[in-house]
């Protein structure tokens, strides 16, 4: 698992770890039921304080993400596929939303971007 | 307490050595002058150095505030002190014996527990008066003002009083008439009293300590 | 969860100063960064918590346990690293391992001291008097962490040494707060060394607390900017804590809910924090 604070983020820390969990999570790199580092060796690691991987660990577990077994520690919940198909969902209307703003800039029709979508997806299939 | 006695070992042997050296030059010395009965009084330094010694020690490492935040409480530090001290007075106290064994020529002719209680008397006796002055006056004043009594009492009381008591001793016709086991067993208990209010003084005194 | 440490209406009368009232609770498996001035009274604290000193009013509790009945065997428990090391200079490594078992007991872990000498490569055959002053430390934290001590009081032990060795500090006590039954205090004025493992933050000013917050609330609390004079008039005044004016303008730290929002400011450190605290409101 990697993780990358940065200071001159105007993000809280706590809120970095936890958006970087979550991507994890979503996007498949930390597995179902896949333990996660204790908040004390996460703290070490990243040299900071266990009062925040503790509050970034508890808002994971409060979305549902991540659940903790008492004197186990804590591990990447069962996938709720209601949950990442929303939050998918929503970053897919985000993409398109700025491809439609983008389009219209350039005087594209929705068409045309119905074709180029057709493209890409020819091209991403290749490559897989 | 095991603590405060190696930590004091460790810190003083080589005055110890020192010290130990000297005392046996003085005994070949003496031996020769046919005086080896002076010794024990000799001996009877040694826990006086030893006592400058420690506290002396400890002033510059400071090993009080060290002590203060261990485990160990003040009454085993203090007992430390003064175990190691009593340690120091046992070569004085054995001496006695040592000499009637090995030159009994030279010896006192007073019976050798009334010797050995005594030295005991004049060694750990005023190591118990001094000790409690120690611990809660400046070490240093209080080192100057004991080195100045024992210069003064060795040099001018003992030469004064010692030779008219050993020749009046000795032309005593009854030297057996005088009580000296009770008088011995007195010197013994008075010893142990001594110590005993005076570690409970030191104790008191250091328990007071603030750093 | 227990507190490791509970001090209540602390208070000590020294010659011109006076520590406290204070209270403070410290919960058990967290790091506090003690922090003030020189002689705003973090020593004092540290030594009255250690029995070095005892209090005019006021009780402590350290892992439980009132300190005024507190027996060998709680004692052990405790451990401190003082700016200096007040062990005998002739003592060599060995020795001071020989002291220390028979000081602690069946508390003293010799493997996990040899590790710690080992790893921070210490002599072993050199009197502790001719130790470098970053040895001295390292010394005085390798036996700290030897007799499963469950409190680990720091005062000023940081002071003097490197930036490497420091990080080399701050490492092992990163590795004893693995075990969440582990506490730390920690007084320094390296506030650096503190801003990286604090959880909690505790002011201490002319030996009243001012604050004792968790570290990350600083940060969402306060901000710094540079404005103008001008700006500077316009903001509330309460919003400010503490301000530099120089001549082309103004260093402020405000609070970041009294200002208006879109107002830009910057991550303050704890040592700003600290200093416009002080300075700025002088």
């Amino acid at each position: 698992m990697n993780i990358q604070i940065k200071n001159s983020s105007n993000d809280p820390i706590y809120l970095q770890i936890k958006n970087q969990i979550r991507e994890a999570i979503l996007s498949g790199k930390l597995e179902e039921n896949e333990q996660l580092p204790s908040i004390r060796l996460l703290a070490k690691e990243l040299r900071i304080s266990v009062i925040t991987t503790k509050r970034a660990y508890d808002e994971l577990e409060r979305e549902g993400y991540i659940h903790s077994v008492q004197g186990k520690g804590s591990f990447v919940a069962a996938k709720n596929q209601e949950l990442m198909r929303e939050t998918l969902l929503r970053k897919i209307e985000a993409s398109l939303t700025e491809a439609l703003h983008y389009a219209k800039l350039a005087a594209i029709p929705p068409t045309e971007l119905e074709t180029m979508l057709r493209l890409l997806e020819d091209a991403d299939d290749k490559c897989d | 307490m095991k603590a405060v006695i190696y930590k004091e070992f460790l810190t003083i042997w080589k005055q110890l050595l020192l010290a130990l050296l000297l005392l046996l030059c003085l005994c070949v010395y003496t031996y020769s002058d046919g005086k080896l009965a002076i010794m024990p009084l000799a001996f009877v330094w040694l826990p006086m150095i030893t006592i400058s010694a420690v506290f002396g020690a400890d002033l510059v490492s400071q090993i009080d505030k060290y002590l203060a935040a261990s485990p160990l409480e003040a009454r085993t530090i203090v007992l430390g002190r003064y175990a190691f001290i009593w340690l120091m007075c046992l070569p004085g106290i054995f001496s006695v014996p040592a000499i009637s064994w090995f030159a009994p020529q030279q010896s006192l002719p007073l019976p050798w527990y009334a010797q050995m209680s005594l030295i005991m008397l004049l060694a750990a006796g005023t190591s118990a008066v001094e000790l409690p002055i120690i611990y809660k006056f400046d070490t240093q004043k209080a080192s100057v003002a004991f080195m100045f009594i024992y210069v003064i009492a060795f040099n001018f009381l003992l030469p004064r009083i010692l030779p008219p008591m050993v020749s009046w001793l000795q032309g005593q016709s009854q030297p057996e008439g005088l009580p000296f086991v009770p008088l011995s067993l007195a010197g013994l208990g008075l010893t142990l009293v001594l110590n005993f209010i005076s570690y409970r003084l030191s104790v008191k005194i250091y328990n007071k300590n603030q750093y | 969860m227990t507190n490791a440490i509970e001090l209540k209406g602390i208070w000590k009368r020294l010659d011109s100063f006076q520590l406290g009232p204070l209270d403070m609770l410290v919960p058990e498996g967290s790091v506090v960064g003690y922090i003030g001035e020189n002689g705003a009274g973090k020593s004092t604290t540290i030594k009255l918590m250690l029995g070095l000193m005892r209090p005019d009013g006021g009780t402590i509790r350290l892992l439980g346990h009132d300190t005024q009945t507190m027996g060998p065997k709680e004692k052990q428990d405790l451990a401190f690293v003082f700016d200096e090391l007040f062990l005998p200079g002739e003592m060599k490594l060995k020795q001071a391992e020989t002291f220390h078992r028979y000081l602690y007991g069946d508390a003293w872990q010799t493997e996990t001291f040899r590790a710690l000498c080992k790893r921070f490569k210490l002599p072993d055959e050199r009197a502790i008097k001719l130790y470098s002053r970053g040895m001295r430390m390292q010394l005085a934290l390798a036996l700290a962490l030897s007799h499963q001590a469950k409190l680990l009081l720091l005062d000023e032990a940081t002071s003097g040494l490197d930036p490497v060795i420091r990080d080399d500090v701050l490492d092992i006590l990163l590795e004893y707060l693995q075990d969440e039954r582990h506490t730390i205090l920690i007084s320094s004025h390296i506030l650096s060394d503190i801003e990286k493992i604090a959880d909690y933050i505790a002011f201490v000013h002319e030996g009243r607390l001012l604050f004792m917050e968790a570290k990350d609330t600083l940060t969402e609390k306060y901000g710094l900017t540079s404005l103008s004079k001008e700006q500077l008039a316009e903001l509330d005044p309460s919003a400010v804590v503490g301000k530099r004016v120089h001549r082309f303008g103004a260093d402020v730290l405000v609070k970041r809910d009294l200002v208006p929002v879109n107002m830009e400011l910057e991550k303050a450190t704890v040592e700003e924090i600290m200093v416009y605290m002080i300075k700025g409101s002088r």
